[in-house]
C-alpha cells in the first residue's frame, strides 16, 4: 500500500497539518492562545506561559491537560500562566478563551512534548557575604537548594564582584560542586586586592545545573540578589588609612586607600619616602598602589596620606619573607625527659615580634604539640618536648609559620639513638688504696633503660693522659662509680669524666668538672744507689746515696738507714734524715759490708750493698776522656776478672763547698759510657774513676780527666821581661791554674810588633799588622822564650796568650824599648858630619878659584846688564824674539812701538813695523785712548827729529813725553792710575832734564808707582837714553804682567849715550832714590824697592 | 651619626623597662634608682620602697588622673629621707636628661623610618596628646618648682616606659634606641625618687596629683610610632626648660 507515491504524498500532508495543529500555530483566528511555553525549575512542575493573539478584552481562560492519557484536568485562569506537573513524556493541553461575557473565542490544543520544556534553575539565595577587613577577605555563603534535584547532579555557581558605587566589576569566578540531595551551604573566599575598608564591595551568584537525563534546554539562573559590604567611606564618621599594619612578601602588590570625612581632599599618598598617584575610589576615598614591595625595616614601611586641612594619617606596611624551611633539624634527650630538638632556621623572615616566625614541634605518633619559645635573635633555635612513657620512637613535624606563610620539617628518631647525657658533676674521689681510687659522679637523667659508657680521664704531671671507658648501666638520676687501679703511690692524679650511650653512641657529654686527689704512699721500690769513699787517712768511710726517683720512692723518704756489718754483726748503725745524701762511718782500719735503706711514711726500701774493701792499685795510668755532646765520653779495656761490673766515680766541685760524689754503675760486659749530668758544665775539668768491681771489694783501674766542652782559657798567663839587650828581649811565663785552662791547654802564643804604650793604634792582634810577629810554643813544659833580630832602642809591644781546643785566651801585654846601639849612633854622627866639612872646603876651593867670575857675575863694580843673571833671566825669557831684548845696547831707531795689554800677546815691537813720528801722531784729538787701550801704538821719532818736534802744546795729549823711572830692583810696577796723567804732564819742573824729548805720541801710561811719580817730581837725573826702547812688553815682564804697564822699564834707567847707569847722589833724598847701589843675593831676591 | 639596627646579635634584650600608666603597672621606681650607664647613683629614700603611683592607675585609653604618695604611709618618713647630694644630684640628674633628649629624639626618628625624620614637624607635633604642663619659670616658687617637676617626670616616665615597650615591638633590632631608652627610664626613675625625698623633706608633701598620658597599647603601629614621637619631641622642649628653671633652685645656696 506504502508504495503508490500519491498515496504518500497524502500521508505527508496529513502530517504536516496535524504537526501545525500540535504547536498551536493560529492563523488567522481572533482571540487564539499561542506561543506556549513551559519552563521548569525543579524538574517536578513547569511553568506554562501563552500569549493570546487579539487584543481584544477577554475574559478567562479554561485550561486544560492530559498526561499519560487520563482524565483531563482542567482549571480556569485569568492569567496567562499555569502551574502544571512535568509529563513524563507528553501531555495534551487544550486552552479556551472566553470573553468577558463568557463567551468562548477560541479553543487550541497543544501537545507538549519534554524536550520542549526549559530547564531554569532558580536563582540561589545569598545567605551571608562576610567581610574580613584584616585580611580584606569576602567570605560568600549560599544554599544549593540541592533538596529540589535528585542526587549527583553538577551544579555550576558564578560569582560577581562588584565594587565601587558604580559597582564596577572586579571579578567573576566559578565554583564548582555537586547536589547531593541536600540542601548544602556553601562558602567562598575571595582576597581583594584592595582593604575592603576603601570603598563598598558588591557580590552576586547564579547557577547552572547540568542534568542530562533532561531532554530540554538548560539555561544558567538568574543573578541573586546583591549582598553588599559597604566600606568605610559610607560610614558618616568613617576614616582611616587602610590596611592596617598589614603583613605582605617581597614583591607583593599593594593598594593602600585612605578614607577622609566629607569635605577633605587627599592632597598625596606616600609610602615610605616615595609619593604615589592617587586612584579615586570615591568622594571620601583615594588609593595607591605599590607594586613589588621590597623588604621592609624591623618598624615596617610607613606610609602616609595627606589631607587638606593638615589633616594626617598613617599606617604601617611590614614586608618580609616566608618562613624558610628549617634545616639541620636533630633532637636528642640529654636525661630521658626532656627531647631537645634543634634546627637551623635558614633566611631571616625580616620580621620581628608578632609578626615573627613561629615554631611548633608536633609529634604524630602520639598527637601532642608544643610551642615553641625560640628567640629570634640567636641563629639556632632550640625547642623541647616531653619524653612520653613507653614511647621511644618520635615522629616530629616542626611546623613553621609566619604571616606570610609556612612551612615544616620532619624528622623520626629513636630516642635510645640520640642520647647525650647531661655533664656529669658531683664528681669526687675516694681512696682505696696507694695504687687505686674510687670515683663518683651524678647525672641527672633517667637513664635506667640503657648502658652508659664513661670515659675517665687521668693525667698526672708525671705521665701522659690517659682515658679509661667504663660502661655500666643506667639509672635513674643515679650517682655512678667506678674503680681505677694500677695508679702509681703518691701521685697527684686529676680526673674528670664524660659519659655517652654505650649501645649507640650519639655524642659524648661535656666534661666533668676536674676533680685532683693524690694516692697515699707507699713504701720505696728499691734501695738506693750508694758508693763510698775512705778517707785520706783510711780511718772512717763516707756513704754516698742517690736520691730515689718519685716513681721509685713511692713517697716522701724522711731517711737513710746505714748500717755497717762485719760477718752479720753490725758494728755501726745510722739513721740520717733527709736532705742529706752521704754519712761517715769510723772504721779504723777495718772493712765492712755498709747497708743503706730509704725510709718512708710507709716504710723502708730494700737494702742496698756496699763493701768497704778497695783493693790494691798498680800503675794507674790518667787518661784523657772526650767530649761528647753534652756528656764525656770514657772507655776501659776489659777487664774479666771483674766480675760485679765497673763504677766510675767524679766529683761536681761547686765554688767553695767540698765536692760532691758522683758515680754511675755499668755492668761488666761494658767497656765504654757517655757520663751525662745536669751539673756538667763546659770548661770544668771533671776527673773521673773507673772502679772495677770483684767480690772482694772494689779496685781502682785508671782515671781519666776531660771536659765536656772545652773553653778558651779564661786568661793568659802571666809573663816578664827577663833581659833586654839591642837586638833581643827574653821573656819568661808562668804556669796557670787548671780552673783558668777550662781545657786542656795546647800551647802559648807569643805576638810581638813595635808599638809604643798609651798610643792610639789599636791592639796588637786587632791591627793586622804586617810587622806583626807571632811565635807558637807548643812546648808546654818551657816557659820563657828570647826573641831576637829586634832594633835598638824601640819599642815593642809582646802579647801572650794561651790556647786550648775551645781557642785562645785573651792577651797579657807588655811593652818593652830594647837597648840603644851606641856603635850605630856614632856612625850616624860621625859621617854626616864628615860630609858637611867636605863639602865646605870643596865649596871655598871652588868659590876661591872662581872669585873672578863670581865677582864679575854677581857683583860686578858696574854691573854689566849683559852680564847680569838676573836680567840675562829676562832676556833668556824674550830670546825667542831679537826685538824684545830688554837692554839691547844694540842702535836702535824704532819708529814705533807697539804695546799690547794682554800678555799672552807675543810682543809687536819690530823695526820693521815701526811707523813714522808723523804717522805716529795720528791719534783722535781728542786724546780718545778707548781705542788704544788694548792695543797702543807708542810713537818714537828719531832723535833729531824729535827736538824738532818736541816741545808740542803741552794740552796736547799727542805731544806728551815721558820716562818712566823704575828701580831697577823692582819687579814689577805698581799700577798708575789714569788720573794720574795730568800730574804727569808736569812731571820734569827742575833739575835735570834728559837732552833727548822723545816725541812719545800717543803714549799711555796706565799705571805707575807712587815710587815713580816722586821720582818724576824730582830733580834728579834722567836718563837720555830712549825709553822706549826699554820694551817691557815681555810676557813675563813683571811690570806688564801686574801693573798692565805696557810702558813699564825694567832695570836700571840708563843713559843712551853713555851706556852708563847714572846713580843719584846717595845724600840727595829729594832725588829719585836709588834703584840700588849694587847687586847681592838678598837684593836679587827681594821685591820692594826701598829694600 | 647612629645606627638604628643593628645584626641581631645572640644576647638578647636585657632586663625589662618599666610600664607605662596606661598599662596600669605605673613606673614602679624604686628609690634606690641608679642613672644607668652614667653612673649616677641615687638613693633619695634609704630605706626600700615604692613610689606608689601604681595605686592609682588604671588601664584607661584617655590621660589618667591619680594622686601619687610619695610615702608608704600618710605622712613623710621622719628618719633617713634623704642623703646629703640629693639636691646636687637632682640637678644632674636633669642635667643629664636635658643633654640626651636631643640625640634620643634624632635616633628615635631615624628608627621610625620616613617620613618621620624628614617630616617631624608635622608628624609629631604634640597638639593632639596630652602633656602635663609645666608654666613654671625662674621667679616661680620653688615648691611650685618641685611639684611641676614631679608631675612631669611621673608623666614622663610612664611614656618612656610605653614608648621603649612599642619599640621593642617594632624595633627589637634597635638596640642603641632601646638602650637609650632604658637608661632614660631609669634616670627618670631616679629623678622621681629625688623629687619625692625633696618634697617630703622640705615641703612636707607626700601626694601629688599626677596625670598620665593615654597609653598607646592596642593601636596601631603607626600610631604607637607617631604617639612616641609626639611625646619625645615635647619631653625635648620640655626639658631644657626644666633643666633652666630647676637650675636656680637646685643650686647650692
Amino acid at each position: 500500500m506504502w508504495t503508490n507515491p500519491n498515496l504518500r504524498c497524502l500521508l505527508a500532508l496529513a502530517i504536516l497539518c496535524l504537526t501545525s495543529l500540535v504547536h498551536s500555530r493560529e492563523i488567522g483566528s481572533q482571540g487564539d492562545p499561542q506561543n506556549l511555553k513551559c519552563v521548569t525549575h525543579n524538574l517536578r512542575k513547569m511553568v506554562c506561559t501563552w500569549d493570546i493573539s487579539s487584543k481584544r478584552r477577554h475574559g478567562q481562560t479554561e485550561f486544560c491537560y492530559t498526561i499519560d492519557d487520563v482524565i483531563p484536568k482542567c482549571f480556569k485562569t485569568k492569567e496567562k500562566k499555569v502551574e502544571i506537573p512535568v509529563p513524563g513524556s507528553s501531555t495534551t493541553v487544550k486552552i479556551t478563551t472566553y470573553s468577558i461575557s463568557g463567551t468562548a473565542f477560541a479553543t487550541r490544543h497543544f501537545e507538549i512534548h519534554k524536550k520542549d520544556i526549559s530547564f531554569v534553575p532558580l536563582a540561589p539565595r545569598i545567605l551571608s557575604l562576610t567581610p574580613d577587613f584584616s585580611t580584606s577577605t569576602l567570605t560568600l555563603k549560599w544554599s544549593d537548594n540541592g533538596s529540589a534535584f535528585p542526587y549527583g547532579l553538577d551544579a555550576s555557581w558564578e560569582i560577581e564582584i562588584l565594587r565601587k558605587e558604580t559597582m564596577e566589576d572586579v571579578t567573576r569566578e566559578s565554583y564548582n560542586s555537586k547536589l547531593t540531595h541536600e540542601d548544602i551551604i556553601h562558602s567562598w573566599n575571595w582576597k581583594s586586592d584592595m582593604p575592603l575598608e576603601c570603598t563598598s564591595h558588591y557580590a552576586r551568584i547564579r547557577h547552572y545545573i547540568n542534568i542530562t537525563q533532561f531532554d530540554g534546554h538548560k539555561d544558567w539562573s538568574d543573578w541573586s540578589p546583591v549582598e553588599v559590604v559597604p566600606g568605610k567611606d559610607t560610614e558618616p564618621s568613617g576614616s582611616g588609612l587602610f590596611p592596617q599594619d598589614t603583613v605582605v612578601a617581597v614583591g607583593s602588590n599593594v593598594t593602600f586607600c585612605c578614607v577622609h570625612e566629607e569635605g577633605r581632599q587627599v592632597q598625596r599618598m606616600s609610602y615610605g619616602a616615595k609619593d604615589y598617584p592617587l586612584i579615586r575610589l570615591s568622594s571620601r576615598s583615594s588609593a595607591i598602589r605599590v607594586l613589588n614591595a621590597s623588604a621592609s625595616d624591623a618598624s615596617g614601611t610607613n606610609i602616609v596620606c595627606r589631607m587638606s586641612e593638615n589633616g594626617m594619617d598613617g599606617t604601617v606596611l611590614f614586608v618580609g619573607y616566608g618562613p624558610d624551611t628549617p634545616e639541620d633539624l636533630s633532637c636528642e634527650t640529654s636525661n630521658f625527659v626532656i627531647i631537645k630538638c634543634t634546627w637551623k632556621p635558614g633566611r631571616a623572615s625580616g620580621l620581628y615580634g608578632v609578626r615573627g616566625t613561629k615554631y611548633s614541634l608536633i609529634e604524630s605518633i602520639s598527637g601532642k604539640n608544643v610551642s615553641c619559645e625560640v628567640n629570634e635573635m640567636k641563629k639556632e633555635r632550640v625547642c623541647g618536648f616531653p619524653v612520653l612513657a613507653d614511647q621511644k620512637t618520635y615522629s616530629f613535624v616542626l611546623g613553621v609559620s609566619n604571616p606570610i606563610g609556612q612551612t615544616e620539617a620532619s624528622l623520626l628518631v629513636d630516642l635510645n639513638q640520640r642520647v647525650n647525657p647531661e655533664t656529669p658533676e658531683k664528681l669526687t674521689v675516694s681512696e682505696n688504696s696507694s695504687t687505686s681510687v674510687r670515683l663518683r659522679w651524678f647525672i641527672n637523667g633517667s637513664f635506667a633503660e640503657i648502658r652508659l659508657l664513661c670515659q675517665i680521664e687521668i693525667s698526672s704531671a708525671h705521665s701522659e693522659q690517659k682515658l679509661h671507658n667504663v660502661s655500666m648501666p643506667g639509672g635513674k638520676f643515679s650517682t655512678y662509680t667506678a674503680q681505677l687501679n694500677a695508679l702509681h703511690p703518691y701521685t697527684k692524679y686529676r680526673f674528670r669524666v664524660r659519659c655517652s650511650a654505650a649501645d649507640h653512641f650519639w655524642r659524648w657529654s661535656d666534661w666533668s668538672g676536674t676533680e685532683e686527689h693524690t694516692t697515699l704512699e707507699a713504701p720505696p721500690a728499691r734501695g738506693p744507689d750508694i758508693w763510698r769513699e775512705r778517707s785520706p787517712s783510711g780511718k772512717s768511710l763516707r756513704i754516698f746515696w742517690k736520691p730515689l726517683s718519685l716513681s721509685e720512692a713511692n713517697g716522701k723518704i724522711v731517711s737513710h738507714e746505714v748500717s755497717c756489718y762485719l760477718l752479720e754483726e753490725s758494728l755501726e748503725h745510722k739513721e740520717v734524715t733527709e736532705p742529706s745524701n752521704s754519712t761517715e762511718i769510723k772504721l779504723g782500719r777495718n772493712d765492712c759490708v755498709i747497708s743503706v735503706v730509704a725510709k718512708n711514711h710507709a716504710g723502708s726500701s730494700p737494702p742496698s750493698r756496699i763493701t768497704s774493701v778497695e783493693l790494691p792499685s798498680d800503675n794507674v795510668k790518667t787518661d784523657r776522656a772526650v767530649a761528647m755532646g753534652n756528656g764525656i765520653y770514657i772507655s776501659w779495656n776489659s777487664y774479666p776478672n771483674m766480675t760485679c761490673g765497673y763504677i766510675v766515680k767524679w766529683c761536681h766541685s761547686s765554688g767553695s763547698e767540698p765536692c760532691s760524689v758522683d758515680w754511675q754503675k755499668f755492668p761488666s760486659n761494658t767497656t765504654d759510657a757517655v757520663i751525662k749530668s745536669a751539673l756538667f758544665r763546659p770548661g770544668v775539668r771533671y776527673n773521673f774513676s773507673l772502679y772495677g768491681c770483684k767480690s772482694s771489694g772494689y779496685q781502682l783501674l785508671k782515671n781519666i780527666t776531660g771536659y765536656t766542652k772545652e773553653l778558651p782559657p779564661k786568661r793568659a798567663p802571666n809573663f816578664t821581661v827577663e833581659e833586654t839587650s839591642s837586638d833581643s828581649i827574653l821573656v819568661k811565663w808562668e804556669d796557670m791554674p787548671i780552673e783558668d785552662c777550662q781545657g786542656f791547654l795546647e800551647g802559648y802564643r807569643l805576638s810581638f810588633a813595635k808599638g809604643e804604650k798609651d798610643s792610639l793604634k789599636p791592639r796588637l792582634l786587632e791591627s793586622g799588622n804586617p810587622e806583626l810577629k807571632v811565635k807558637n810554643i807548643t812546648d808546654l813544659t818551657k816557659k820563657s822564650l828570647k826573641i831576637l833580630d829586634l832594633q835598638g832602642k824601640t819599642s815593642y809591644q809582646l802579647d801572650l796568650q794561651a790556647y786550648t781546643a775551645g781557642g785562645l785566651s785573651p792577651p797579657n801585654s807588655l811593652y818593652v824599648v830594647t837597648k840603644e846601639d851606641s856603635v850605630g849612633l856614632i856612625i850616624a854622627i860621625l859621617i854626616p858630619v864628615a860630609v858637611v866639612v867636605l863639602l865646605g872646603v870643596v865649596a871655598s876651593i871652588f868659590c876661591y878659584r872662581k872669585r873672578e867670575w863670581i865677582k864679575e857675575t854677581f857683583y860686578p863694580e858696574i854691573p854689566n846688564p849683559e852680564n847680569s843673571k838676573a836680567l840675562q833671566f829676562q832676556k833668556n825669557i824674550c830670546e825667542g824674539n831679537k826685538s824684545l831684548k830688554t837692554l839691547e845696547m844694540n842702535p836702535c831707531t824704532p819708529n814705533s812701538v807697539e804695546v799690547v795689554e794682554t800678555q799672552s800677546a807675543a810682543p809687536k815691537i819690530e823695526d820693521t813695523e815701526m811707523m813714522s813720528a808723523t804717522t805716529d801722531t795720528i791719534v783722535p784729538e781728542d786724546g780718545s785712548d778707548s781705542e788704544t787701550e788694548n792695543h797702543v801704538v807708542v810713537s818714537y821719532c828719531p832723535p833729531i827729529i824729535e827736538e824738532e818736534i818736541s816741545n808740542p802744546p803741552m794740552d796736547e795729549p799727542v805731544g806728551l813725553s815721558q820716562v818712566v823711572y823704575i828701580d831697577i830692583q823692582s819687579m814689577y810696577q805698581p799700577q798708575i792710575k789714569p788720573e794720574e796723567e795730568s800730574e804727569i804732564d808736569i812731571v820734569t819742573t827742575a833739575g835735570y832734564k834728559p837732552q833727548m824729548q822723545l816725541p812719545v805720541s800717543a803714549l799711555k801710561i796706565e799705571s805707575r808707582s807712587p815710587a815713580e811719580e816722586e821720582s818724576d817730581k824730582t830733580a834728579g837725573y834722567r836718563p837720555q837714553a830712549n825709553t822706549n826702547a826699554w820694551n817691557m812688553d815681555t810676557p813675563d815682564s813683571p811690570g806688564s804682567v801686574e801693573s798692565n804697564n805696557e810702558n813699564a822699564s825694567f832695570g836700571s834707567p840708563c843713559s843712551i849715550n853713555s851706556r852708563q847707569f847714572l846713580l843719584p847722589p846717595k845724600d840727595d833724598e829729594d832725588s829719585p832714590k836709588p834703584s840700588n847701589t849694587g847687586w847681592s843675593f838678598t837684593h836679587f831676591f827681594q821685591n820692594k824697592p826701598n829694600d | 651619626m647612629w645606627q638604628c639596627h643593628r645584626a641581631p646579635r645572640g644576647d638578647g634584650r636585657r632586663g625589662s623597662p618599666s610600664r607605662g600608666a596606661g598599662e596600669g603597672r605605673g613606673t614602679g621606681g624604686t628609690h634606690g634608682a641608679v642613672g644607668g650607664t652614667y653612673g649616677l647613683t641615687d638613693v633619695g629614700l634609704s630605706p626600700p620602697g615604692v613610689v606608689p603611683f601604681v595605686a592609682l592607675l588604671l588601664l584607661q585609653r584617655r590621660p589618667v588622673a591619680g594622686r601619687a604618695l610619695l610615702g608608704t604611709g600618710s605622712a613623710c618618713p621622719t628618719n633617713g629621707l634623704c642623703r646629703a647630694n640629693v639636691q646636687e644630684q637632682t640637678r644632674r640628674q636633669v642635667a643629664l636628661l636635658n643633654a640626651t633628649a636631643q640625640d634620643l629624639f634624632s635616633l628615635y626618628l631615624k628608627c621610625q623610618g620616613e617620613p618621620f625624620s624628614s617630616e617631624s614637624d608635622r608628624l609629631c607635633t604634640p597638639s593632639g596628646i596630652f602633656f602635663p604642663a609645666f608654666h613654671v619659670n625662674r621667679t616661680t616658687e620653688r615648691k611650685e618648682v618641685m611639684v611641676a617637676m614631679y608631675k612631669l617626670f611621673a608623666f614622663l616616665n610612664a611614656s618612656l616606659g610605653n614608648i621603649t615597650r612599642d619599640q621593642e615591638e617594632l624595633n627589637p633590632t634597635a638596640k642603641e634606641l632601646l638602650d637609650r631608652l632604658h637608661n632614660t627610664t631609669k634616670t627618670t626613675r631616679g629623678l622621681i625618687s629625688n623629687l619625692t625625698c625633696l618634697l617630703c623633706k622640705h615641703y612636707n608633701i607626700f601626694q601629688v596629683d599626677v596625670s598620665y598620658g593615654e597609653s598607646s597599647k592596642g593601636k596601631s603601629a603607626f600610631k604607637k610610632k607617631q604617639q612616641g614621637c609626639q611625646v619625645l619631641r615635647k619631653y625635648v622642649q620640655v626639658i631644657a626648660q626644666a633643666a633652666r628653671v630647676l637650675l636656680p633652685h637646685l643650686s647650692p645656696a
